[in-house]
């Protein structure tokens, strides 16, 4: 190749040296990001809900629900069997492998009724159930009275199986957030039962929609033989839900099976596609009864590979099921949970989701502990961009995302954290 | 970090030697700062940062230090020890036998 000298006018080097030398983030107008660790050395906590003057409810899987107020001071507000110090415990509440206290959400007429609830394993029926509590809260918010069991049979899984992550209380979803339509939503998982996803009778593998008293929504367009309270079908384990601040449609995430961790819209009735039955699709026995894994699911493997085999969303099988916004790359990490930032101290940020990822590096996958900004399309099909938050702190396992009412995204971590992140 | 690590190797240090596990007593010339850093990179993320295990991933604060140096050379040998074995191995696999010895006796030491 020959060498051809040019002669670039002083615009033209100025021009490239711009380029190359301006960070991006500068160009793109984020926000900088300070932090504050809110509450610390907690034992798994798992997520938070507000009030509008900062009242935060948070739960913690094997301890139970608190709230901390505005002043800082925390009150041990029910606890669950074994725990000490709380106004009131619960006996039958009980934690084990994934399940436990998991999500927490109030009432949008919290003024009113004073309503906060929580999902939680129970063992008040065998081998045990999640369940969602309804309970009222005092004036001084140092109690929570008038437990009512709202949802009690979302499977449990009591037994360990043959499979990764097998021990009891696997997959066992536990979000609860309520939407603009005023219904409560909650996510639950497959229990690594094979039956239960595309059950309609079975709870698990679902996202329910119901009313503060339990009842199934209006619209939930569930098919003929399905439990009304079903608003859609055929997932692994979801474990974040959030919804679109234009359009208000639900939006889940979802851990994948050692590939392809989801972010799905939902719609009414719909099938999210999962289907880890021995014997369907092509495949054969799978040990335990759960093809989750499969085709080999102890061992490194291709996730593509993975995915042509055991589909995370099977549209061969199930032609009309909801198909992911996004499918991390192909790659399974942990998504736990999403939220939409909102308000413009967020700069170019502000309307795009948040994903926390907890982190699982196997067979050549990279941990990938992180909080992933993604900007879903308004019709929820699709994703214009996905990029790495910044954090301004140290990575951990990103349990719950929940947006402030003062405008900071505060973050849970495994690890015992609970930290706000403020855009300057 | 800095500060386990700190509290760590103070730790260590205030213990006596007999208290020491035999493993790591026998066999390894002990470096905490090292090991907890090898133990920041390699195990809390699943672990935690002190040990006591989060969701699916167990407690692992209280054991001692022959007990995690034989589950540590099962895994790096292929085998299969519970349900996370297949997470467990791909990280053991990596490890020398200096590596687990020194993991060993961190964590038996630091985590309660």
């Amino acid at each position: 190749m020959s060498h051809h000298p040019k002669t670039w006018s002083l615009t033209t080097v100025a021009a490239v040296a711009a380029v190359v030398l301006v960070p991006a983030a500068a160009l793109a107008e984020e926000p900088g990001l300070t932090y504050e660790t809110v509450l610390t050395d907690l034992q798994d906590p798992w997520d938070m809900a507000f009030l509008p003057d900062g009242t935060m409810f948070y739960t913690e899987k094997c301890q139970g629900l608190s709230v901390m107020l505005p002043s800082g001071d925390v009150n041990a507000l029910l606890g669950m069997a074994d725990t000490d110090g709380y106004a009131s415990t619960e006996n039958d509440l009980f934690c084990e492998g994934q399940a436990g206290m998991n999500g927490v959400a109030v009432d949008p007429d919290f003024d009113d009724n004073r309503y906060v609830y929580v999902y939680s394993s129970s063992s008040l029926t065998a081998p045990g159930t999640n369940r969602v509590l309804r309970l009222t809260v005092n004036d001084d918010f140092s109690e929570v009275a008038d437990r009512t069991d709202l949802v009690e049979d979302i499977p449990y899984k009591p037994e360990a199986t043959d499979q990764p992550f097998g021990g009891p209380g696997a997959h066992n979803g536990g979000r609860i957030r309520f939407g603009p339509d005023g219904y409560l939503y909650v996510t639950t998982g497959d229990t690594h039962n094979a039956e239960v996803p595309q059950s309609p009778t079975l709870l698990g593998g679902k996202v329910l929609r119901i009313d503060r008293d339990g009842e199934a929504a209006d619209g939930n367009e569930a098919a003929e033989g399905f439990d009304p309270r079903i608003y859609t079908y055929g997932h692994r384990n979801v474990q974040g839900i959030t919804f679109h601040p234009d359009t208000g449609q639900p939006i889940v995430a979802e851990h994948g099976p050692w590939h392809s961790d989801e972010i799905t819209a939902l719609v009414a009735g719909g099938n999210g596609g999962w289907d880890p039955r021995p014997n369907v699709a092509g495949r054969g026995d799978c040990p335990d009864g759960y093809c989750g894994y499969e085709p080999e699911q102890m061992e490194a493997m291709e996730p593509a590979e993975r995915a042509a085999y055991m589909p995370m969303t099977d549209t061969e099988s199930f032609p009309d099921a909801m198909l992911p916004a996004w499918d991390n790359n192909g790659l399974s990490q942990g998504t736990s949970s999403a939220e939409f930032l909102a308000g413009e101290q967020w700069g170019d940020w502000e309307g795009r989701m948040v994903v926390g990822l907890m982190g699982i590096g196997f067979g050549g996958t990279p941990l990938g502990q992180r909080i992933d900004i993604i900007d879903i399309a308004e019709d929820g099909l699709s994703v214009n961009d996905v990029s790495e938050m910044p954090l301004p702190m140290g990575s951990g396992r990103f349990r719950s995302l929940v947006l402030g009412p003062d405008g900071s995204l505060y973050a849970a971590i495994d690890e015992g954290d609970i930290y706000r992140i403020t855009p300057e | 970090m800095k500060f386990l690590t700190t509290m760590a190797f103070a730790l260590a240090m205030a213990l006596p030697a007999f208290a020491m596990p035999a493993y790591a007593q026998d066999d390894t010339d002990l470096d905490m700062e090292a090991a907890a850093t090898m133990y920041a990179r390699s195990c809390a993320q699943c672990h935690g940062r002190t040990g006591r295990g989060m969701a699916s991933f167990p407690s692992i604060a209280g054991k001692d230090a022959d007990y995690l140096a034989e589950r540590l050379e099962q895994y790096r040998a292929g085998e299969t020890v519970g349900p996370n074995s297949p997470l467990m191995r791909p990280v053991a696999a990596k490890l020398s036998d200096d590596d687990i010895a020194q993991l060993a006796a961190f964590i038996s030491a630091s985590f309660e």
